[in-house]
């Protein structure tokens, strides 16, 4: 009994003060549970160190844990740790810091509470056994370049396919054009028809804050919803493609550069927000552009190939970007890659000039904005706009997109920025490579179908979006 | 002069039994490592939490995993046939290992304690740990419904 009561008053020090906030709260009041051990008698595990007993539990796993709560109150007690219950969630396929961040920043669905939940308030038994209960996603992140598709139970995406390619421009909002393009994904997913909740990115388009764009917006959104209601998908989330990059980042606020695939977007994010009236930058330089133009040096410098999709390859294996582009001239930069059906090709200052553009857009003939212009212009507008207290949130930019997977990409452009930048405004500065690589928005789509709130507070059902549609009409 | 590979220490139980075990053998014990190399080993080495039931366990357990001849699967087998013991001196040989901070033995003797309450109802956990239940018939009632989702 002494060893009992000694391990559990140690193991309950190190906790922070309880919160007797309503009676669903596990952390019940420290002396109270004493008393309950004090009283009853809890046979053979008196002897057991209390860590041991967890050591068990985690053998046990959380099913089996969870039911021995019912064995009698100090049990009830000890399953209910916040640190087991870490342990069970982090043995899921997402790491446990991204379900961490998830469950303690985003389970109110839009708009984010402002302050993050803190860890101790919540109880992640019952998180798991909510997270339990979320039943799978699908999980469709299509751009105008490639869509990634998968369900939300699984590590990766299981498919996915070149959208320029077969759907043109599917962000065009019409319901039928993007009808047509779901149920290929549908048949693609070896799905007769959508059964379960749909989480789709809202790729980015008309980025102004006139009316225009704004409603050009709004039109899309509905679009996608109606497309998918129409095809008796019972739930449907829409989220843009830029937030859920940032959620994959475990962010709420920041500014997002992604390198699509016609072009560059930079969008400040203030919890989870786009920031519109701030000013959302565009570049017209994206992966095609990159692949265009390593496709010209290759010509120029008469290395042999048959196809741009060697070229592709080649960027996406031999490219990188310098930190100092001059020095980097100078080097030996000779590398080899074997392309399928093509042999070994090799490269060398092709390999940092590709990536460069985004640098110096003039050594591509382009008169667009360098990347860390557009970049700083938007810090700029950011701390103009004064929008919060913090004037720290625009600071962490956030890579997101295939090409932004250049090795080098992120050093070179906080090196950018910092020497772009008064010391006043670069004080801080971070750039955080693409998370999860090409797939940043795929994952932070994972990330929130996985939430213990996901279909309370993040979904739309059909019959919402109906009643919600009628009501606009009546107008 | 006996190199220190060949060195044999005496381990005392509890109970006053004396266990002659090879140095090298004895040392997957961690507290017994560092009571060698605190130079606490000139005579017989008292484990005071220790009787000689599990004591005698505990060396057949080390000495099997000192040996570096038997193969993963003859280790598997053996732990097989080890583990089947009566809970309680499973219970006690998880304590013992830990006293003598024994992982592997630890680790052994925990996945035997899971596997067998695994299978055992809510009922049959508090037979086997003789715990009484304190729950009223409501209160045990509402425990279960939180957690209904371990119970499907």
């Amino acid at each position: 009994m002494a060893t009992l009561l000694r391990k559990v008053f140690g193991s309950v020090s190190h906790r922070p003060g309880s919160s007797s906030r309503s009676n669903s709260n596990p952390q019940i009041d420290r002396f109270q549970q004493m008393m309950y051990i004090q009283i009853s008698s809890v046979g053979e595990f008196d002897r057991i160190p209390i860590d041991i007993f967890i050591q068990i539990l985690k053998i046990l796993g959380p099913k089996e844990s969870a039911k021995l709560r019912a064995v009698c109150k100090s049990w009830k007690y000890i399953v209910s740790d916040n640190e087991l219950w870490m342990y069970f969630l982090q043995n899921q396929e997402q790491p446990g810091d991204s379900i961490l961040f998830a469950e303690t920043h985003l389970r109110s669905g839009f708009p984010l509470q402002v302050f993050p939940t803190q860890a101790p308030d919540l109880s992640f038994m019952h998180i798991y056994g909510q997270r339990v209960q979320v039943p799978g996603a699908i999980i469709i992140d299509g751009g105008s370049g490639y869509c990634k598709y998968g369900w939300s139970k699984y590590s990766a995406p299981s498919g996915r396919s070149a959208t320029f390619l077969e759907f043109g421009n599917i962000e065009s909002p019409m319901s039928s054009r993007l009808r047509h393009f779901f149920s290929i994904i549908c048949s693609r997913m070896q799905l007769k028809t959508f059964t379960q909740p749909i989480i789709v990115s809202i790729p980015l388009r008309h980025y102004d804050d006139t009316e225009f764009a704004k409603g050009s917006r709004r039109q899309l959104k509905e679009a996608i919803y109606s497309a998918l209601f129409d095809m008796n998908v019972p739930a449907v989330c829409a989220i843009n493609q830029a937030t859920l990059a940032l959620f994959a980042a475990r962010h709420t606020s920041g500014i997002v550069v992604n390198i699509g695939f016609h072009q560059t977007s930079i969008v400040p994010i203030l919890n989870g927000k786009i920031m519109h009236k701030v000013g959302v930058e565009a570049i017209g330089i994206g992966a095609l552009k990159l692949t265009g133009f390593l496709k010209e040096q290759m010509q120029q410098n008469n290395v042999n190939f048959e196809s741009l999709y060697t070229v592709r390859t080649l960027k996406e294996n031999l490219c990188y970007v310098a930190l100092d582009y001059k020095a980097e001239l100078s080097k030996d930069t000779r590398a080899s890659f074997r392309v399928p059906s093509e042999g070994w090709i090799t490269l060398s200052k092709e390999r940092f000039q590709t990536g460069e553009i985004l640098f110096q857009p003039r050594i591509a003939g382009m008169q667009a904005m360098a990347l860390q212009q557009a970049v700083a212009l938007c810090m700029d507008h950011c701390q103009d706009a004064e929008l919060t207290g913090d004037n720290n949130w625009y600071k962490t930019v956030i890579l997101a997109g295939g090409s932004a997977c250049l090795p080098g990409l992120s050093e070179r452009l906080e090196k950018e920025l910092r020497g772009y930048l008064p010391t006043s405004m670069s004080s801080g500065i971070r750039v955080i490579p693409p998370p999860y690589g090409v797939d940043s928005a795929w994952f932070g789509a994972k990330l929130v179908s996985n939430l213990s709130t996901f279909t309370g507070s993040w979904c739309v059902t059909k019959k919402q979006f109906r009643h919600w549609s009628r009501r606009k009409q009546m107008w | 002069m006996s190199s220190p590979e060949e060195k044999t220490l005496i381990l005392k139980s509890s109970d006053n039994e004396e266990f002659l075990v090879k140095e090298s053998v004895a040392v997957q014990c961690i507290t017994i490592k560092n009571l060698v190399e605190d130079g606490c080993d000139l005579d017989a080495i008292p484990l005071l939490n220790v009787d000689s039931k599990n004591l005698a366990w505990i060396i057949e357990f080390m000495e099997k995993y000192a040996d570096s001849t038997s193969t993963d699967a003859e280790k598997k087998d053996f732990d097989t046939e080890f583990v089947k013991k009566p809970f309680n001196d499973v219970l006690g040989l998880i304590l013992a290992a830990n006293y003598l901070n024994f992982p592997a033995l630890m680790d052994v003797m925990c996945d035997a304690c899971a596997n067998e309450m695994k299978l055992w109802s809510v009922e049959q956990v508090r037979e086997k740990f003789h715990i009484q239940n304190d729950y009223t018939e409501e209160e045990e009632k509402a425990v279960r419904a939180e957690n209904f989702w371990a119970f499907e």
